[in-house]
């Protein structure tokens, strides 16, 4: 590990490591970090809760009793009922399907927009990249909040149409990351060697300058995805989220607004999950980037 | 770079106009429209028709943009169709508001956030980068308008401390400190997810830079941690921060509709909002217009600023 | 009595796309919407008061003293008022400060009312009228600017004789010729004017002499005088006159009016102060100064009930339990002329055949509903009058019953089967949406219940929720199957014309109903009118043209410190803010 006097040198040596053992290098680079490990149980646990303990349940999450509206915890409903009398559970857990989603697909969207458009941009340059930065600027320059809210009162909003709007209304943060970290190497001397051996444009960019862009992409992912959930929950509480009888922690977390003087617990469970949530996926996506960061 | 600047100029003019375009066959295109809230009981098509003629709404969408674009060009935004106001005299009476608020939350954000963005960096992976990152983590993880409402139930219910809503107390002189106490808690809420942001990105691209070679090699002929940070780390570092900050200001003004409309605080955000779900076509084509002048001339100082701060970034 | 044979006209009639929203279901809406914006709570719904209460159910939550409605109509007075009515001697003048909130910007247009809720309770204490409801019965017209008024023997032509010495707010006499100018906006082709389809048969205005002015119509109109109650409000020629008045821009930044109030100032999305008018007709306003502040979310509105930085708060029936035990607020209800229903698109062919409109009745428990989501501030609705329209209220006909068997005897009836718990005919699932504008938990609510409850019966019904306009455009063209709908009228049956009769967008055809709302508009007595408007109720109900659900009463929250408001709805009640008093 000692410092490399030339960059050459310093690909060859990175390109070298790699060749040695990615795998391994990566996985023990991501268990250093212990909060990043934490993070993944704890998602790996919220999924598990959220895609597989529902099918135990007695209670379906939209089965309403009018009779037994803001019940209280009690052995029946162990979090209580919700204002329509439904079980708060039931839906923390079904709702969790829909959150844990939502930024999952929504950001998966948006990073291949992005990386493409941005390596693209970024790579060939000239008429490709003023087209593609001045429509990744017309989408940044429209209003991004009036851009949703119009998209999802054109389409009414639905699981799908919602990840879709939020992705294809965010790529733009990671086309431009990408297009910064592509146009910042384009030139280094490990892509001019790659040229000289006669890799192809594609072969450079896979292979070589998106994995430098790996690192910011997936910082940005992993906010972004907290984004995303958060986002689901602003629109909620605008009306256009996830729509009833379907629970999602944002809409639970608007619905449970009428009741924080009375029944405070209500909107303390989802916020709580969509913060432990978000905040997992941060630390996650923290030990990943210091997994893939393969110069350190 | 006269010739750059003059071309990414006329770019930002046609930049504009096909942001309006799009922005104005959007709306036009989403189903409803302004007579929906003034149409009375029981129409007969013939009534709706000559409502919409009264509002001169019966014209062709491309002809009405026409007439939007010519009176824009002449400085006229048009008049509100929910409160038969100035789309200009209402932005001109929120956007302050707007620009005060998300203005300290930005500014409040910045200023921790460098800080502690280059203290986890240099300390990464330590006891202190955990706390601080980890707290960082929980301001992006919190829902806007719940955090608001929390606030208000602690600040403003129970304590008593703080006004739950709007700029000033009614009835009383304007006074900074005043001020002050209404623009604690949403400029509070506001800063919280982007000082989280920034200083993620301050510190990721604080640690990226330390990684870089040149600073191995200026850590090699023994230059202090300090000198370091300051002298190359920080200036390459600047590249991603910028493009976030600029990236990020126009999203703060946008972002703070959630808050105001929690916050009761008469900024542009909200009406934004409030246009949108009305259908008041021309509020909503000023404000784009508008925000939309304002991100673009910030991108355009951001790429030049990349330029003036990194000389590898080369211009086409 | 339309029994199961005879299957409602209007089946299959591709009748014209009608409004059968009413303006007032706007207003109601349009502060949806803003609700919508404030978070999914909302005020909304329930209110627009001239349909008050002639028989109040004022039952104040807090003292649970839950008095019943006695379904007669002016004689019972609904003054219950929650606090003792301050002695005028005592009052020392004018002073103080009311701060009321609204969710969006008010704008003072009457005419075309852009703003819509907000608007209208701004413009009751700005603008006069010449006549308005009475503070404890809101059903009856009352001298405002006109102190008398005379109907000729034909019906056709009204007389009103104004009061003496009128002014507007700039010290410029009010006359006839003001009210000629009024009446003449309000129905002029260019201008949208927001009520005019209320005037009916209205035909012109003439000027007397300066303090009489006739309205004349073109036919005997029975609820006219109901419907001048409505928002009808004088605006002054002199400013207004050579303004677009679709777009009154200078009148706006400075409205001259003739009310209890003056404007002020104007902050945009801030706040709207109007301050007393001393000379006001029926003396000074005791509060001095009224603040409506904008509130965008409505639990923050909540929040300053809670704190005393406002005053009068509509709520949700939801939203009780956050305010009750709060020693400085009191909650109370009200009665008003709403319904609540599911609107059926009796053209859909599902819904073609009266008994399976008729089962969607059995099986909804709405009685279940009246308890729980409207905490029992509620009655069970049997046609589309509601007993806040006094005579007109058929009070002898009785709602149907909860029974899931009779429904599912009618949908056997009607051909339907269940088969492995799914009800089929031809080879189809029963599977249709139900149409909810989306944020207010109430309607929310009944949205969830009745898909739950029409699912037990085998069907397959989704709930489809939009963003207001969209709901409206989707709801005015009949583009639903259910939708869940609330209808706030004047207190009169007559408005309920363009929601059953002519082209409605249920597109319900039904030619004998036309003809009874033709000669319920025509006759000018209560006791002439009264059996037309119940064998119109009875046909309304039997044909299940909507499945009607409740008449919900209206919630809100007064601060403590207010005194003198009659206990009927917020709208009518505003229009005499300017005898309240404040303690302390």
């Amino acid at each position: 590990m000692t410092a490399t006097p030339t960059r050459v040198l310093s690909a060859e040596v990175t390109l070298a490591r790699e060749q040695r053992g990615p795998l391994q290098q990566f996985l023990a680079r991501l268990l250093r970090y212990r909060p990043g490990i934490v993070s993944l149980g704890v998602l790996v646990f919220l999924y598990m809760l959220a895609f597989v303990v529902p099918h135990l349940l007695p209670y379906s999450p939209d089965s309403l009793d009018l009779t037994n509206m803001l019940s209280g915890p009690n052995w029946q409903h162990l979090l209580g009922t919700d204002e329509n009398g439904r079980d708060v559970l039931a839906r923390l857990l079904y709702g969790g399907q829909i959150s844990l989603t939502v930024g999952i697909f929504a950001v998966l969207i948006a990073d291949t927009v992005g990386v493409l458009l941005g390596a693209v941009a970024g790579y060939f340059g000239k008429i490709s990249d003023t087209l593609i930065m001045r429509i990744t600027d017309t989408m940044l320059a429209i209003p991004g909040f009036l851009l949703l809210l119009v998209i999802l009162s054109l389409f009414s909003p639905s699981l799908g149409k919602i990840e879709l709007a939020i992705g294809l209304t965010s790529w733009m943060t990671v086309s431009r990351l990408v297009r910064g970290e592509i146009l910042r190497y384009k030139d280094a001397e490990f892509v001019q060697a790659a040229k000289a051996m006669g890799a192809s444009d594609w072969r450079i960019i896979f292979r070589h300058l998106l994995p430098q862009t790996v690192s910011p992409v997936v910082v940005a992912s992993s906010v972004l995805i907290g984004a995303a959930i958060i986002l689901e929950s602003a629109l909620s509480y605008l009306g256009l989220g996830i729509q009833p009888p379907q629970a999602s922690w944002g809409n639970m977390l608007t619905g449970a607004q009428n009741f924080v003087w009375t029944e405070p617990a209500l909107a303390i469970y989802p916020g709580v999950l969509i913060l432990i949530t978000v905040s997992a996926f941060n630390y996650f996506g923290e030990g990943l980037r210091s997994a893939f960061n393969v110069t350190e | 770079m006269g010739r750059y600047v003059v071309s990414r100029l006329i770019q930002a003019v046609v930049l504009l106009f096909l942001v309006t375009v799009i922005m104005f066959a959007l709306i036009h295109l989403a189903p409803g429209g302004p007579t929906a809230v003034m149409a009375d009981q029981k129409l007969p098509a013939a009534q709706l028709a000559q409502m919409r003629a009264n509002l001169g709404l019966d014209k062709p969408v491309p002809v009405q943009y026409g007439i939007w674009l010519n009176d824009l060009v002449h400085g006229n935004f048009g008049i509100s169709y929910t409160d038969s106001r100035p789309v200009l005299d209402e932005i001109g009476q929120r956007l302050p508001n707007t620009l005060i608020l998300a203005g300290t939350a930005f500014i409040a954000a910045l200023i921790i956030s460098l800080p502690l963005g280059i203290y986890t960096a240099r300390h990464a992976h330590t006891f202190a980068d955990d706390v601080i990152s980890g707290a960082s983590f929980i301001g992006l993880a919190i829902p806007v308008f719940w955090f608001g409402i929390v606030l208000i139930i602690v600040f403003s219910v129970a304590l008593h401390l703080l006004p739950s809503s709007g700029m000033y107390t009614t009835n009383q002189p304007p006074s900074l400190a005043d001020l002050l106490k209404h623009l604690l808690m949403p400029a509070l809420v506001l800063a919280t997810p982007n000082l989280a942001t920034f200083t993620r990105f301050v510190r990721a691209s604080v640690i990226e830079v330390m990684n870089q070679d040149y600073v191995r090699t200026a850590r090699a002929k023994g230059l202090g941690a300090t000198a370091i940070t300051y002298r190359h780390v920080l200036r390459n570092a600047l590249i991603p921060i910028v493009t976030i900050v600029g990236l990020n200001l126009p999203i703060v003004i946008a972002g703070a509709s959630v808050t105001e409309s929690v916050f009761g605080w008469p900024g542009m955000g909200r009406l934004a909002v409030d246009a949108a779900f009305t259908r008041d076509y021309p509020v909503v084509m000023g404000i784009t217009v508008l925000v939309a002048a304002a991100v673009i001339a910030i991108n355009l100082v951001t790429d030049l600023t990349y330029v003036a701060i990194d000389p590898r970034v080369r211009l086409q | 009595m339309m029994g199961h044979a005879v299957p409602p006209g209007g089946g299959d009639s591709p009748a014209l796309l009608g409004g059968r929203l009413s303006r007032r279901q706007l207003f109601t809406r349009t502060l949806q919407t803003g609700a919508v914006i404030g978070g999914g709570t909302v005020v909304a719904a329930l209110l627009d008061a001239c349909g008050g209460t002639t028989n109040s159910p004022s039952a104040t939550l807090s003292t649970g003293s839950g008095s019943s409605s006695s379904s007669t109509g002016s004689s019972s007075s609904g003054t219950t008022t929650t606090s003792t009515p301050a002695p005028a001697a005592a009052s020392t003048g004018t002073a103080g400060t009311l701060t009321i909130p609204l969710i969006s910007n008010p704008t003072p247009n009457p005419i075309t009312l852009p703003g819509g809720l907000s608007s209208i309770l701004l413009n009751k204490n700005l603008f006069g009228q010449l006549c308005r409801p009475d503070a404890n019965n809101p059903s009856t017209p009352t001298p405002d600017h006109a102190e008398k008024w005379e109907i000729s023997t034909d019906g056709l032509t009204y007389t009103f004789h104004l009061r003496q010495g009128l002014k507007f707010h700039d010290g410029t006499p009010l006359t006839a010729d003001d009210v000629k100018f009024t009446f003449d906006s309000i129905t002029d082709p260019k201008v949208n004017g927001a009520f005019k389809n209320n005037l009916g048969p209205f035909d012109h205005a003439e000027v007397v002499d300066p303090q009489t002015v006739n309205l004349i119509m073109k036919q005997a109109y029975g609820p006219l005088m109901v419907m001048l109650d409505y928002n009808i409000m004088i605006v002054p020629k002199h400013v207004l006159s050579g303004q677009d008045l679709n777009k009154p821009v200078a009148y706006i930044q400075n409205p001259i009016a003739s009310g209890p109030y003056k404007f002020k100032e104007f902050v945009s999305g801030d706040h709207l102060t109007l301050v007393a008018n001393p000379d006001y007709w029926d003396g000074a306003p005791k509060i001095g100064t009224v603040v409506y502040k904008i509130l965008p979310d409505v639990n923050t509105q909540v929040a300053q009930l809670r704190t005393g930085e406002v005053d009068v708060v509509m709520i949700e029936p939801s939203q009780v339990d956050a305010l009750s035990g709060q020693s400085n607020v009191v909650i109370n209800t009200a009665a008003q002329t709403n319904y609540y229903y599911l609107g059926v698109n009796n053209s859909n062919p599902l819904f073609s055949d009266v008994r399976v409109r008729q089962a969607l009745a059995y099986a909804l428990d709405r009685q279940t509903i009246v308890t729980s989501v409207m905490r029992d501030k509620a009655t069970l609705a049997n046609g589309p009058i509601s007993p806040p329209m006094g005579w007109a209220y058929p009070k002898d006909q009785q709602p149907f019953p909860y029974d899931v068997k009779k429904a599912q005897d009618l949908l056997t009836q009607a051909g339907w089967t269940l088969q492995n718990g799914k009800l089929m005919k031809d080879g189809k699932p029963f599977a249709f949406k139900i149409l909810l504008d989306v944020g207010n938990p109430t309607r929310k609510s009944f949205a969830l219940a009745a898909q739950q409850y029409y699912q037990k019966l085998g069907m397959d019904p989704q709930i489809d929720s939009e963003d207001f306009n969209k709901w409206y455009d989707m709801s005015s063209n009949s583009q639903y199957d259910l939708a869940v709908e609330w209808w706030i009228t004047p207190p009169d049956p007559d408005a309920l014309y363009g929601g059953y009769s002519d082209d409605n967008t249920d597109k319900y055809k039904n030619a004998d109903v036309d003809n009874l709302f033709l000669q319920g508009r025509q006759q000018s007595t209560p006791d002439k009118r009264a059996p037309i408007y119940a064998q119109l109720q009875q046909k309304l109900y039997q044909d299940q043209v909507d499945v009607f659900m409740l008449y919900p009463e209206e919630f809100r929250g007064f601060s403590k410190r207010l005194q003198g408001y009659t206990n009927i709805g917020i709208r009518d009640a505003l229009y005499y803010t300017y005898k309240w008093t404040l303690n302390g």
